[in-house]
């Protein structure tokens, strides 16, 4: 008896004993660990919702929409709200654009099983969507609801668009300044805590933690879209007649180093950009190389004059038009003999052109070559720009330097050859390629990069000159000319190089660049058509690539009002005339 | 049996035994309310209705002397050994185990009922069995267990046998059984444990064990449950989250429906009302079991001793496995809380048990 009452208190003991583990327990969990515990509770019923930022939009210069946002609406389906999905399909189906039974088909699983949110449509017009809740509430309907969303639109539809890019379903810039300037653009999504109840419905009383998106940014280019518009004409009309490979032109400030203008053939619609094909989608301005032909001379010459191995005075023999050089003989078009530098560029001569590389040491003329801009990337913020392949004076053989004399054993892309061209017109500075003017509400214009001066100045005015004589009656480009201004410039014809090296017959690609007005350069333009089918006889850059030239600059001169030079000169004499009373 | 006769008895009901009984009666209907509000089915008022019938077996038994127990021990034990048997052919299969019988009016489980008579068989053979053998009585006990015991085993209901074991322990060590051989049972027991686990349990068995030692093991599958019970009760603090509260990881359904207002109503009440809530109870539950073995030991005879000790084991094993679970401290069994968790039969069997230990204080000495 006594024993067992005994006994029984060692139960007690541990019945008290198993209690008090408990106690301890509760205090560990409900006490110590609340924090821990309270925090993992809330995830269960708080869900962080996304608040997308606004891309910025693109300008022009001028202020010009170039890509821009379209308010769209999601349409999404509460299957605890709906009670007839038939009815409410056959409302609803003819403003989404979908077969009545497809949409009951998405409408009675979200019924069945209670879901509250169920994407039914993407990218819904702002006004269907809306027509669409008017028919459902005179139905005395509900279930459907709108999601705020927005698409990207380009409003000049292929104009411009290699490049704006595009941006993909998600939002992401894929290609062009959409791509380049996309962390900008897209800005920062906001996100907003909610609280939903059992079924996964918003409490909307709650005021959860709330960060507000950062909208984008918008990036004002220094394209200018009237120029485009006159650009892209004229590319068009090559690329229509001319049945080339490809087309493409490019306006530069010579002064600034902004591009006004750049145009590709072919192109793409950017609104459609899941239709273009990769052809279409190059900006071959950037991403293909070329041998430059003829234009190239520019380098040489201002290499050799600015080094002082040739002055004004300096006759070169020029063979009379046939130059046997290592094995090779090099032709020219205006067969002489002693021609100055000047008439080198003017009637184009390769054999002047080589012997004026001959006489420079490889290395300094390889310098000169890289000084303006060649075998390096130009920076210009586009995606896929190359460098060009110019071959260091360890990888040349004997012709290599007099080939690059005269443009060929080097491969520039269109964006170098150009901003080579304005450093002519440009005093002998070779500018940065500009194409962001400012990004953002408040930034001012980003800082031009210090340009680099390539040649003195004497020496770019004195090649400037030369190559106004390019664009006379006696030079290889008259058709460059423009009505009331002197243009500088220099026609190109190179053979294409074949898949397999060696060059393609009766294949050429001609270009033409220049600046104007001569005297205080505004526009430089690059016009460059690639293996047009037209006869070999007609198909050079004086011929071909220089009227297209002429065309834009002309038109170009009205848009921006350039003055003429006549008119000028008649001003200053008049107003010299109104001192002098 | 007079209305004099009667009176006297109430009066000599064990009061805070009554009181505590009735108390968590209440608290079981507002928990189970707690639980299950925003379900359509009204658990609570079919809990009231099992309580309607199980208060007049509450006093049916504590107003008769408990030495019934003699004559109806071996009939009930067996009775129920019968219905397990049945279990295995008609038993009606709730959450993959055949555990229980229908009734008509309700399901009743029949491993419950076996445990209640196995208490008694214990009590009546261990009491009039002082002079045998202890090893003897030891094997007559093990033998009386094993029978319902395997039956509940295959049904499969691992929590069903393992309440016998801590009874039986019990019962042996007030029963006087020396504790050398004691000492040699559990270390029996403990050899027994591992091969129980490789060769005796089922895999989602094995998987509750495993998970209850480390429950981030596996927290979308068998751990799923544990964590979610954990969280309910952790995330309370100390004032809890109040009643019908927003919001609850009840009311957002991540605890399991099916089960909520049984085998996790503890979590529920946890959550509702925090720590201060989930602290009043343990006492209570404490009290309830404390008065119960001063009962056992104020029982005038080895039978009512031992009777005593085995009804509260059978209730403490019960709180222990089920309050534990909830809180981590003991694997998923699914035991239900004495008293406050849904459940018909269940309340049957622990009304008949506490007024059995009401009828051994009323009747502990000639005091009417």
């Amino acid at each position: 008896m006594k024993g067992t009452t005994g006994r029984i208190g060692v139960v007690c003991a541990l019945l008290v004993l198993v209690f008090t583990t408990f106690a301890w327990r509760l205090i560990h969990l409900q006490i110590l660990q609340y924090d821990y515990f309270s925090k993992l509770a809330a995830q269960k019923h708080l869900r962080c919702q996304p608040i997308p930022a606004k891309r910025g939009r693109i300008l022009d210069r001028n202020g010009e929409e170039l890509a821009v946002n379209i308010p769209v609406r999601t349409v999404t389906a509460d299957g605890t709200h709906i009670k007839d999905p038939a009815a409410l399909a056959a409302v609803a189906a003819p403003f989404l654009e979908m077969p009545v039974e497809e949409l009951a088909g998405k409408l009675s699983p979200a019924v069945k099983g209670k879901r509250p949110y169920v994407v039914i449509k993407k990218e819904v017009a702002e006004e269907k969507a809306q027509a669409m809740i008017a028919a459902m509430e005179k139905a005395r309907l509900r279930g459907l609801y709108l999601e705020e969303g927005s698409v990207r639109s380009y409003p000049n539809g292929e104009m411009l668009c290699h490049v704006l890019g595009f941006v993909d379903h998600s939002g992401h810039g894929i290609d062009g300044i959409e791509k380049s300037f996309d962390s900008e653009l897209r800005g920062q999504d906001g996100f907003r805590w909610i609280e939903h109840d059992r079924k996964g419905l918003e409490i909307v009383t709650y005021r959860g933690q709330e960060q507000l998106p950062e909208n984008g940014s918008d990036i004002r280019l220094t394209i200018d879209m009237g120029l485009q518009a006159i650009v892209e004409k004229e590319v068009d009309a090559a690329f229509r007649d001319l049945h080339p490979a490809g087309a493409a032109a490019i306006l530069v400030d010579p002064q600034t180093g902004e591009i006004l203008a750049m145009a590709n053939r072919p192109n793409f619609d950017p609104n459609k950009f899941n239709e273009a094909k990769p052809e279409e989608m190059r900006n071959r301005i950037i991403t293909d190389m070329y041998e430059p032909g003829s234009v190239f001379k520019i380098v040489v010459a201002s290499a050799a004059l600015n080094e002082g191995i040739v002055s004004d005075r300096t006759r070169i023999f020029c063979e009379n038009g046939l130059f046997s050089y290592g094995g090779k003989t090099v032709k020219d078009h205006h067969k002489a003999g002693d021609m100055s530098l000047a008439e080198i560029l003017q009637y184009s001569s390769n054999i002047g052109s080589a012997k004026m590389s001959l006489m420079m040491k490889d290395q300094k003329y390889y310098d000169y070559v890289r000084a303006f801009g060649f075998g390096e990337k130009t920076g210009i913020p586009l995606q896929g720009e190359i460098s060009g392949l110019v071959n260091p004076p360890r990888r040349w053989d004997m012709l290599t330097k007099t080939r690059m004399a005269f443009g060929q054993s080097v491969s520039v892309t269109p964006i170098q050859m150009i901003m080579a061209m304005s450093s002519v017109g440009n005093a002998g500075k070779l500018m940065k390629p500009r194409l962001v003017l400012s990004r953002g509400e408040g930034s001012t214009p980003s800082e031009t990069e210090a340009p680099r001066q390539i040649v003195r100045e004497e020496t770019s005015k004195f090649i400037a000159n030369a190559l106004q004589k390019v664009v006379s009656k006696e030079g290889t480009a008259p058709l460059a000319a423009i009505d009331g201004f002197t243009v500088a410039g220099k026609t190109g014809t190179a053979q294409k190089v074949g898949p397999h090296g060696g060059y393609l017959n009766d294949r050429y690609i001609v270009s033409f660049a220049g600046f104007f007005p001569a005297e205080h350069p505004r526009l430089t333009g690059l016009v460059i058509v690639d293996d047009a089918k037209i006869g070999a006889a007609a198909n050079y850059g004086g011929l071909v690539a220089a009227p297209i030239f002429a065309h834009i600059g002309g038109r170009a001169a009205r848009y921006l009002d350039i003055q003429q030079e006549n008119a000028v000169a008649q001003a200053n004499a008049s107003s010299n005339q109104a001192s002098n009373r | 049996m007079n209305i004099l006769l009667l009176a006297r008895k109430f009066r000599a009901l064990n009061k805070p035994l009554l009181i505590v009984m009735l108390g968590l009666c209440l608290f079981g209907v507002y928990a189970i309310y707690s639980a299950t509000w925003m379900r359509d089915t009204p658990f609570w008022a079919s809990q009231i209705k099992w309580m309607l019938i199980c208060i007049p077996v509450f006093f049916l038994v504590a107003f008769n002397d408990y030495q019934w127990v003699r004559l109806g021990a071996l009939p009930v034990y067996l009775l129920s050994v019968v219905l397990l048997i049945l279990v295995f052919f008609i038993g009606v299969k709730v959450f993959g185990a055949r555990s229980w019988l229908n009734l008509g009016f309700g399901n009743f489980q029949p491993s419950q009922l076996a445990i209640f008579g196995g208490v008694m068989l214990f009590a009546l053979f261990l009491s009039d069995s002082e002079a045998m053998n202890p090893a003897l009585r030891i094997l007559i006990c093990l033998g009386i267990t094993a029978v319902p015991c395997v039956l509940i085993l295959i049904q499969p209901y691992l929590g069903g046998t393992l309440v016998w074991l801590p009874v039986l322990f019990a019962m042996f060590f007030v029963a006087g059984i020396k504790k050398r051989y004691l000492l040699v049972l559990v270390l029996m027991a403990l050899i027994a444990l591992p091969l129980m686990f490789f060769f005796g349990m089922k895999q989602y068995q094995k998987d509750r064990l495993t998970v209850f030692l480390d429950p981030s093991l596996d927290p979308q599958g068998a751990g799923w449950t544990i964590n979610q019970s954990l969280n309910a009760i952790g995330s309370a603090g100390f004032w809890g989250k109040g009643f019908k509260a927003p919001n609850t990881l009840n009311e957002l359904g991540y605890l399991p429906s099916t089960i909520v207002h049984t085998d996790f109503v503890y979590a529920v009440f946890g959550e509702q009302h925090g720590f201060l809530g989930a602290m009043i109870l343990i006492p209570t539950l404490a009290i309830l079991l404390l008065t119960g073995l001063y009962i056992a030991s104020r029982a005038q005879d080895q039978l009512g001793r031992l009777l005593g000790v085995g009804i509260v084991m059978l209730l403490f094993t019960h709180i222990f496995m089920n309050v534990g679970m909830t809180v981590a401290i003991t694997p998923i069994t699914g035991l239900p809380l004495p008293l406050v968790s849904y459940g018909g039969s269940f309340l049957l069997i622990t009304m008949a048990c506490l007024g059995l230990l009401q009828s051994i204080w009323i009747h502990r000495k000639l005091v009417y």
